[in-house]
């Protein structure tokens, strides 16, 4: 069953990347599980192709937490690479994302209603 | 109580149900099918039998909040997702209430899964608890739980904490969506019980996916089918009509559930990848029509966060453990202790109860030996227990309550997941780790939360082998820490590196592969100080009552051979191996002897030797290596067999011994001067 998934990975696109490449800050949609024992928990928790995952921190060739929606999730390294991603650009503005996803970083919030004490800040 | 219609209408279901249950054979059937026999068949049955209630929800939605809010029993509540395994049992208007242990969906998936399971299926009603923080998340269960048209009701738990959020939920519209009373709740502070006690006594079969229903009704034309061409299933007589097979079995069947499957007599369906994918995008849209408010990132979320990367997260889990040893190894087991145990008890204590001996026996009496004497009864067992264990013991519990309250818990899970994979592990073993620190015995049980059997062997063996338990921790902290900073972290090191042979060695050695982690990270939350302090004295009277009978039993044990001079042969015949080996005093052998009935018990026998600090720091490594004790022992040959018992059993003396030995070696050989 495991090779089986693991071919399934190769099969797929070059340039789509698995969850294990995810880098920190970044937020990913979800393209194709591989279907094995790890899917229906996922599927359970939230996560299914077409969702958007917000990466908190990945360890090389570690773990990897993402935010869905409100639940944070960690996700081990083999696990994660049965997962296909491709990389959601920011948008400029919150609206249309699913809540909690894709916010950026924390403060962000914070800098956006406080602009007019530091200035301008350049993206 | 007035019943509902729809209950009704279910009960000739429901009697199917429960004889399906009862015709698995007992080997097969977890031990909450008993519960069938026992229970009512129907919901309209006599007078006088209860109706089963259960609690179902995701981990860590606040389950067991509820169940002690409901019952006024104390159960386990903790700031961790899987803390309870078992399911606990209390009554509830005159129903019985179970506790279930916190499942994402119910299945055969893992052992939590199927206790989750057995107990839904048989119960009458079900109380679904949803995290109202982690909406999308929980509605998955919900929806499976109404696709299996069982009666319920949806607590919405932890509804200030979604306030604080600025989450805000369109509950008219979840209970118009989902077709059952939905009631905003807030367990741990007993907000929305007397509304959720109103809807119990109605509760209503909702709203199935059209999806779901189709694949209930193939496979219920499949069993009929099956049924006509052999003239029967499973069991012939019980079940003989498909037609009073209950929906939630059918639906089990129709998801792939191989026990459903085994207990039905046929082969398990094929269409879990599509109900479930149908169940998640219906659990999203009703998600995006529920929630109206958006939610911010509060304190909690934000530490939650950055406690899990590795910049912050690592030098945090460093102080973490330094506060750990600082609080146990300095605070509790110097100070306290001192005075607990250096004053109270061999002070006051012990001089009075000699006196007052002396007073019915003279001091040569074997009674008054057996209760006053070096391993009296009466004064070195509750010195031991009370003035060095109980302080401990304590101590470890508070802090371990407030780690897991906090929520702090599964990012150590997180980090520590690498390396635990070079283990065999993944980071959720880290769970019943730190709770071996507790207690072996009781985190032997916890070991079910590991998903394969590969796991629990290995978990196992490092409990049994490297993890001291925390009355052991404690003794050793005493012997151990005022011989300096560099004696503890050589301690420290020489048992993490046992630990890791012994990983690495059975990942090598066991055939197949580790499964990955994947666990919920919840929000970093302020413990609340009277659960910390009920769950601490619950854990410290359980540990006394563990404890106390066995200890007294090991006393009684040593000192009878002690009077009789076979614990003097048992020391000359091991000779070679305590003061030629391990060059450690003779004596020692005893201090073994004891670590066999228990090991907090055979290191307390180490501390009242005269000892070298050398010779401390060796008998330290050796005991805490040595044999799990007889408690953990019994557990493993129940939770594992003979063998594999025998095999930990055995392979920590060896261990035990042959490190003891070498690291006596080490020290002389670097030239190590011990204070």
């Amino acid at each position: 069953m495991f090779s089986q998934s693991v071919k399934t990975a190769t099969e797929t696109e070059a340039q789509t990347l698995t969850l294990a490449d995810a880098r920190p800050g970044e937020t990913y949609r979800i393209i194709s599980i591989s279907p094995w024992d790890g899917r229906e928990q996922l599927l359970r928790m939230g996560l299914v192709e077409g969702s958007e995952v917000y990466c908190i921190t990945a360890f090389g060739h570690g773990p990897v937490a993402v935010r869905s929606g409100r639940t944070n999730i960690a996700i081990g390294w083999g696990l994660a690479r049965q997962i296909m991603v491709k990389k959601v650009e920011k948008m400029a503005s919150g609206v249309g994302r699913p809540v909690g996803v894709g916010e950026g970083r924390w403060f962000d919030g914070f800098a956006q209603r406080n602009r007019h004490r530091f200035g301008r800040r350049d993206r | 109580m007035v019943l509902p219609k729809e209950t009704a209408t279910v009960s000739a279901a429901e009697t199917g149900k429960k004889s399906t249950s009862a015709a698995v054979p007992a080997g097969v059937a977890p031990a909450s099918a008993t519960k069938s026999t026992t229970s009512p068949p129907t919901i309209t049955s006599a007078p006088g039998s209860t109706r089963l209630i259960a609690l179902a929800g995701n981990p860590n939605c606040g389950k067991s909040a509820l169940f002690n809010r409901l019952t006024g029993l104390y159960v386990n509540v903790s700031n961790f997702p899987g803390t309870t395994v078992d399911i606990s049992k209390g009554s509830w208007l005159g129903a019985e209430l179970i506790d279930t242990p916190g499942v994402y969906g119910v299945g055969s998936y893992s052992d939590e899964e199927r206790i989750a399971r057995d107990s839904l299926l048989q119960a009458d009603v079900v109380i679904n608890v949803v995290n109202a923080t982690t909406l999308e998340r929980d509605l998955f269960l919900t929806l499976q739980l109404l696709d299996m048209g069982v009666p319920m009701v949806i607590a919405l738990n932890m509804m200030d904490e979604a306030e604080h959020l600025g989450i805000k939920l369109d509950i008219p519209m979840l209970a118009h969506l989902t077709g059952v009373p939905v009631v905003p709740i807030v367990a741990i502070a007993g907000r929305g019980i007397d509304e959720l006690t109103k809807a119990v006594a109605s509760p209503k079969i909702g709203i199935s996916d059209a999806q779901a229903i189709k694949a209930v009704q193939e496979e219920r034309r499949r069993l009929a089918a099956e049924a006509q061409e052999t003239g029967r299933i499973a069991d012939p007589g019980r079940i003989a009509d498909p037609g009073r097979i209950s929906q939630g079995m059918l639906l089990l069947l129709a998801e792939g559930d191989e026990e459903i499957a085994q207990r039905l007599g046929v082969p398990p369906g094929e269409h879990r990848e599509l109900i479930y994918t149908q169940r998640r995008r219906r659990a999203d849209r009703l998600a995006a029509k529920v929630i109206k408010g958006g939610g911010e990132q509060k304190l909690g979320q934000i530490l939650g966060e950055w406690t899990a990367r590795p910049i912050v997260g690592i030098p945090v889990l460093l102080l973490v453990l330094w506060g750990l040893y600082w609080f146990i190894g300095v605070v509790v087991a110097q100070i306290v202790v001192e005075y607990t145990e250096g004053i109270l008890f061999t002070e006051y204590y012990e001089p009075f109860v000699r006196q007052l001996m002396a007073t019915f026996l003279s001091a040569e009496n074997f009674v008054y030996k057996l209760l006053a004497g070096e391993f009296g009864l009466l004064t070195m067992t509750v010195t031991y227990l009370f003035g060095l264990l109980l302080p401990l013991v304590a101590g470890f519990y508070l802090v371990l309550s407030i780690m897991e309250d906090s929520g702090y818990l599964p990012r150590v899970a997180l980090l520590t997941d690498k390396i635990l994979n070079r283990l065999g592990l993944n980071g959720r073993a880290v769970i019943p780790m730190i709770l071996g620190l507790g207690c072996v015995t009781m985190a032997t049980f916890t070991t079910r939360v590991l998903a394969s059997k590969r796991e629990r062997t290995i978990a196992l063996a490092l409990l049994g082998i490297a993890i001291p338990c925390s009355a052991q921790l404690g003794v050793i902290a005493v012997l151990v820490t005022p011989l300096g900073l560099a004696a503890v972290a050589f301690y420290v090191a020489i048992i993490l590196l046992i630990y890791g042979l012994i990983g690495v060695t059975l990942n090598r050695m066991l055939p197949g592969r580790s499964s990955d982690l994947l666990l919920d990270l919840p929000p970093l939350r302020l413990p609340q100080p009277a659960n910390i302090l009920k769950k601490t004295a619950s854990r410290v009277s359980a540990f006394l009552a563990e404890a106390a009978p066995i200890f007294a039993v090991g006393v009684l044990l040593v000192a009878v051979l002690q009077e009789t001079g076979i614990l003097e042969a048992i020391q000359r015949a091991v000779g070679p191996l305590t003061a030629g080996w391990l060059q450690l005093p003779p004596e020692s052998a005893q201090a073994f002897v004891m670590g066999l009935v228990r090991r907090d018990f055979g290191a307390a026998g180490l501390y009242s030797l005269a000892m070298t600090a050398h010779q401390k720091l060796v008998a330290s490594i050796t005991i805490t290596l040595f044999v799990p004790c007889i408690a953990s022992m019994l557990v493993l040959f129940k939770e594992r067999g003979v063998r594999d018992a025998l095999a930990i059993f055995l392979g920590s003396i060896f261990v035990a011994i042959g490190t003891g030995g070498l690291v006596s070696r080490l020290i002389y050989l670097i030239g190590w001067n011990l204070p």
